[in-house]
């Protein structure tokens, strides 16, 4: 506790450090961690656009949708120095961190193998959540009040909920993360899978304990029972055998319209809150409408709503930029030198197939590890952060941590120095490269792609290899599943070698 | 009487010619002003006037039928055309209407319904009269200046619109269609003058046109051309390459050369006389084709530079801009760059560190004794992301910020007494969009006598498509001047307009010569993702488990 409590006033004191020292405005401008997706800049223009009666999303500078800029309404330029911010944005930090030390605790609990689990929990959650917290991207993104903060608190806090079983809040948290940046979207897939997971556990958990106490009284019962019952004939014990199998089995159609239930459910409960908080943008947004009552009065209410002239116009600033990747600023991802050096005609094409890959993708991914959600979760989450139009540093962290958090996949991976070594490179190169072509004009704009290049897909390769050694863990289950249950039988030529390697 | 056909033709001619005659009431003038300026400048101004009185939009006698047809079909009340070369500052001193270098279009319509579409037909036709590429002026760099006034006209504040093209190259294909809207064209009259081989070397040159069409029901199409000339003395063999020769233009009710500004009238021959109105000049008779007038100017105090004064050239192009930010704090009037009878100093530019962030700064002080109400008038490309909340406005007594503020007038238009209530308010702002409009804003400015205001604005640089950028694309884009125009019934002035410095801003650039490599390079990386993405979720092949089947921690927990 004395560890945990000194590391998290460590983390604490380096980010009011940071704030007291003015490091805020040093780092404001780089380009890592300030996007035109997350910077604060945009956000004051859009705040001081609002009090002056004209679109906050003129001039193309802010992106977020209109809640943040009611949450945040009351931020000016001075407010670089405003502690309540500071303190806010401190908060959203450690919140993360602690969530991530509450989840990563929990996945170990449900861990069988009993001297590993012993041993990894007294360490793994604390150094996770510290690498979370303490790390200095993450430090800075809190010091230039990135707004991607926001959407990293809100898909920690979905798993959270997930992992507890709470399908409503559960949904509700990604929707808000949904909200802020549409692909978590993605995410409803995987959430509600380990929603469904975590329930039928903690039911058999339930289940078991009623059991046993019922058990223990029935087997004192029963033993006389039993003695009594060796008696007769084995035909009748298999008579019983079939009747208790058939029993399973309606257990098993309960149980599968249950799950069903569920997923309707849950992404009704999704789209709900999303759609609620759309209309409530919208509500905030046009100030000439005030209540619902003068929105059904409208007699062209359906025209306007559908024509996009009128209704949600703050959708085309905010998601349609986001997808349409209209913002062609220099960042750490892949897009926005590809979408440079186009020719103006491919655009859409291109940029309607990139993201459509990403979305597909995730179906061959959901089928195969739709069994093990927390790491399906933490494969969608990264390939969803990895390639979307604006990402930033900070986001690095936080997929470190949501796929380290699942030890035994670690174990499998090759090339682990490599890939340190690579990070540290290409990270160390990233601000250097930017500054000779954008600060001092000796450069051209190919070093910071290339190197902005390789960083994305250094991150892509160490996905490859934790899906890589996910499969190895869940094909070796399968087969251990085999070999206890029948006679060894093996689909593949490989697998075969495995084994007599391992028999031997 | 016999009425044989000769004679029945006869009459039908008559009478053609005399209605005719009665239908165009049209009357032309031509002037020359020769003007001195500060700094061995010279000013040749040359105005065509054309007045026609109830126009019918059929005939037309020496009203150019082309501007006729423009007037009538697209509802103009007034149209303002100009192409420039070269920069005017106003330390030469003032010369009423000047014009912004590049190519500069206004126009006021009868009502403010379907303003843009009109205006870019307006600017199409512009530029297919004149082969300028004028066209290119569309809602991207053209807007709606609500409070600058350009004309005479009441109440025109909506229904105009503006568009300046900075990099609009002006030469001698934008003057020959110019030249035969006159009447006479260049054949004959002071037009003869402009030979285009010479036009091109001076100092500054602007041509304009200017349709005006008054409630009185009368149209003038007024063409106008500015040559600033740095010399000590001239001849107009010397700078025209001819000497006057040749009739004066039958059509031309009066032609006349007026001198100002000059100490010595002795100095020249032929000498001028008075010609009334206080002024001094020469009217120009038919009598002129016997002999060529080559009017010689030749001060009797010469100076050791005759000529070109080439070492003064650098001197002031050195001096226009940016060196006059550090005399901010003094009182800019004791300055060297002001002439006697400046009434303004404008001054901008950009402050820039990196390529991606900067800010527009705008000086502008009074020089008159009273005080001086000024809107201004800022537009900016939408790559130049203006973050409104850093305009601030400084004044050089007490150095200290002016607090703006902010009238949204747009509702209430013309409401003139409330504008200059404050030193300094907001009129209006409109936000960017990528890729179309551009960001405005207006202020209204009081100014003390001797008070100077910075006026600065921060931005954040879009980044454009390879294929947006123009060709020569390290050069940087052109971004029009602000316009800056005086307002008040105090000065007995006319409503003057005044033009900053026209600036020049570099964006980052992509590498032009690889497109296909980036294109290459990056879709394998996503090839690789999802590729490798497949591999790994359905080949079974190659997976092993490590030999040891006992864990093996990146994190041993037995050191901790």
């Amino acid at each position: 506790m004395i560890l945990q409590f000194s590391l998290i006033l460590l983390g604490i004191l380096l980010r009011v450090a940071g704030y007291h020292f003015d490091l805020s405005s040093f780092y404001n401008q780089k380009f890592e961690y300030v996007t035109p997706f997350t910077s604060f800049d945009n956000l004051i223009e859009a705040v001081h656009l609002m009090s002056h009666g004209t679109s906050p999303y003129g001039g193309s500078h802010f992106h977020l949708p209109p809640i943040y800029l009611w949450l945040f309404r009351w931020v000016d330029q001075d407010s670089y120095s405003n502690w309540g911010l500071r303190i806010i944005f401190i908060l959203i930090d450690l919140i993360c961190c602690l969530l991530l030390f509450l989840i990563i605790k929990q996945t170990l609990l449900q861990q069988k193998n009993k001297v590993l689990k012993q041993k990894l929990e007294r360490i793994l959650p604390v150094a996770i959540s510290s690498i979370y917290f303490l790390n200095p991207f993450t430090i800075t993104s809190c010091l230039v009040y990135c707004m991607g903060n926001f959407t990293r608190l809100f898909i920690l806090l979905s798993i959270y909920f997930a992992m507890n079983a709470n399908l409503v809040l559960s949904t509700f948290v990604l929707s808000l993360a949904a909200y802020t940046e549409v692909t978590p979207a993605l995410l409803i897939i995987p959430m509600i899978l380990y929603c469904i997971k975590q329930r039928s556990q903690l039911f058999k958990s339930k289940l078991n304990i009623n059991k046993n106490q019922e058990k223990e009284k029935e087997q004192k019962q029963k033993e006389e029972k039993e003695e009594k019952q060796k008696k007769v004939k084995k035909n009748q014990k298999q008579k019983k055998e079939k009747k208790t199998k058939q029993n399973n089995n309606k257990e098993k159609q309960q149980n599968n319209s249950k799950i069903y239930l569920q997923w309707f459910f849950g992404l009704f409960l999704f789209f709900f809150w999303w759609a609620l908080l759309l209309i409530l943008s919208q509500l905030m947004f046009n100030s000439n409408i005030t209540n619902i009552k003068t929105l059904t009065n409208d007699p062209n209410f359906f025209q306007h709503f559908f024509s996009n002239s009128h209704y949600f116009t703050f959708l085309k600033h905010t998601y349609y930029f986001l997808l349409n990747i209209t913002d062609l600023t220099p960042n750490i991802g892949l897009y926005w030198y590809l979408l440079t050096e186009t020719f103006v005609v491919f655009r859409q094409f291109l940029v309607f197939t990139l993201q459509f890959i990403n979305v597909i993708g995730l179906i061959p991914l959901t089928l195969r590890f739709h069994s093990y959600p927390l790491f399906l979760l933490a494969i969608t989450t990264s390939s969803i952060t990895i390639l979307k139009a604006y990402p930033t540093l900070a986001d690095f962290p936080f997929l470190f941590c949501l796929l380290v958090m699942q030890p035994k996949l670690l174990e499998n991976t090759r090339y682990r120095t490599f890939f340190i070594r690579g990070f540290q490179v290409v990270i160390g190169l990233l601000s250097p490269f930017y500054k000779i072509w954008i600060q001092d004009g000796t450069g051209n704009a190919n070093y910071l792609f290339g190197i902005s290049l390789s960083f994305s897909f250094a991150e892509i390769l160490v996905l490859m290899e934790m899906i890589r050694s996910a499969m190895i863990v869940i094909t070796n289950e399968k087969d251990k599943k085999k070999e206890k249950n029948s006679k060894p039988y093996y689909i593949s030529t490989p697998n075969k070698k495995l084994h007599s390697k391992k028999d031997k | 009487m016999k009425h044989t056909p000769l004679t029945i033709l006869f009459f039908l001619f008559f009478s053609l010619y005399f209605g005719c005659l009665a239908q165009s009431q049209d009357k032309y003038t031509e002037a020359l002003t020769i003007k001195k300026l500060n700094k061995n400048k010279l000013l040749f101004k040359f105005d065509f006037n054309t007045i026609s009185k109830n126009p019918n939009y059929q005939n037309y006698f020496l009203f150019p039928k082309t501007f006729g047809n423009l007037v009538k079909e697209n509802s103009l009340e007034y149209l303002r055309f100009s192409l420039t070369q070269g920069m005017y500052h106003l330390k030469y001193g003032e010369i009423g209407r000047y014009s912004p270098p590049g190519g500069e279009l206004i126009a006021t319509f009868e009502t403010k319904e379907d303003l843009e579409s009109k205006f870019r037909t307006v600017s199409r036709k512009i530029s297919g009269i004149f082969g300028t590429s004028q066209k290119f002026s569309d809602l991207t760099i053209s807007a709606q200046p609500f409070y600058t006034e350009f004309n005479s006209l009441e109440s025109t504040s909506q229904r105009t619109h503006y568009s300046s093209l900075p990099r609009e190259p002006v030469c001698t294909e934008n003057l020959t269609p110019w030249l035969k809207l006159l009447p006479c064209r260049s054949k004959a009259g002071l037009a003869s003058l402009l030979n285009p081989i010479k036009l091109y070397d001076l100092f500054y040159h602007s041509m304009s046109v200017e349709v005006t069409r008054s409630q009185e029901n009368s149209l003038s199409f007024h063409q106008q051309l500015l040559l600033v000339v740095e010399l000590k003395e001239f001849k107009f063999s010397q700078i025209f390459g001819t000497p006057l020769i040749g009739p004066i233009c039958p059509f031309s009710s009066q032609t006349k050369i007026q001198i100002e500004g000059f100490s010595d009238y002795s100095s020249f021959t032929p000498t001028p006389e008075e010609i009334g109105n206080n002024q001094v000049g020469f009217i120009l008779k038919e009598n002129l084709n016997k002999k060529d007038f080559n009017l010689h100017y030749s001060p009797k105090e010469k100076t050791n530079n005759n000529g070109y004064n080439h070492n003064n050239i650098g001197n002031d192009n050195s001096n226009n801009g940016n060196d006059n930010n550090n005399n901010f704090n003094n009182n800019g009037i004791n300055d060297e760059n002001i002439s006697k009878n400046q009434s303004i100093k404008l001054n901008r530019f950009l402050k820039e560190s990196g390529k991606i962030r900067g800010g527009v700064i705008t000086q502008i002080t009074n020089l008159e004794k009273n005080d001086l109400h000024l809107t201004l008038y800022d537009s900016l490309p939408w790559f130049m992301r203006v973050y409104f909340h850093t305009l601030t406005i400084k004044s050089n007594f007490e150095n200290k910020e002016i607090e703006i503020t902010d009238l949204n007038l747009e509702s209430e238009q013309g409401n003139e007494s409330n504008l200059f209530a404050n030193q300094a308010s907001l009129l209006r702002i409109q936000t960017s969009q990528d890729h179309g409009r551009p960001s405005i804003f207006e202020l209204a400015l009081v100014l003390k006598p001797g008070e100077t205001f910075q006026i600065s604005v921060d931005y954040l640089k879009g980044f454009l498509n390879f294929e947006e950028h123009p060709f020569d694309g390290n050069r940087g884009f052109d971004i029009a001047p602000a316009i800056v125009s005086m307002h008040g019934k105090k000065q007995n002035l006319k409503k003057r307009i005044y033009y900053t410095d026209s600036l020049l801003l570099m964006l980052p650039t992509p590498d032009f010569t690889m497109p296909y490599n980036v294109m290459t390079i990056t879709t394998t990386a996503f090839l690789i993702w999802y590729g490798s993405f497949l591999n790994n979720l359905t080949g079974r092949a190659g997976l092993k488990l490590k030999k040891k089947s006992k864990a093996k921690w990146i994190i041993k927990p037995d050191k901790f």
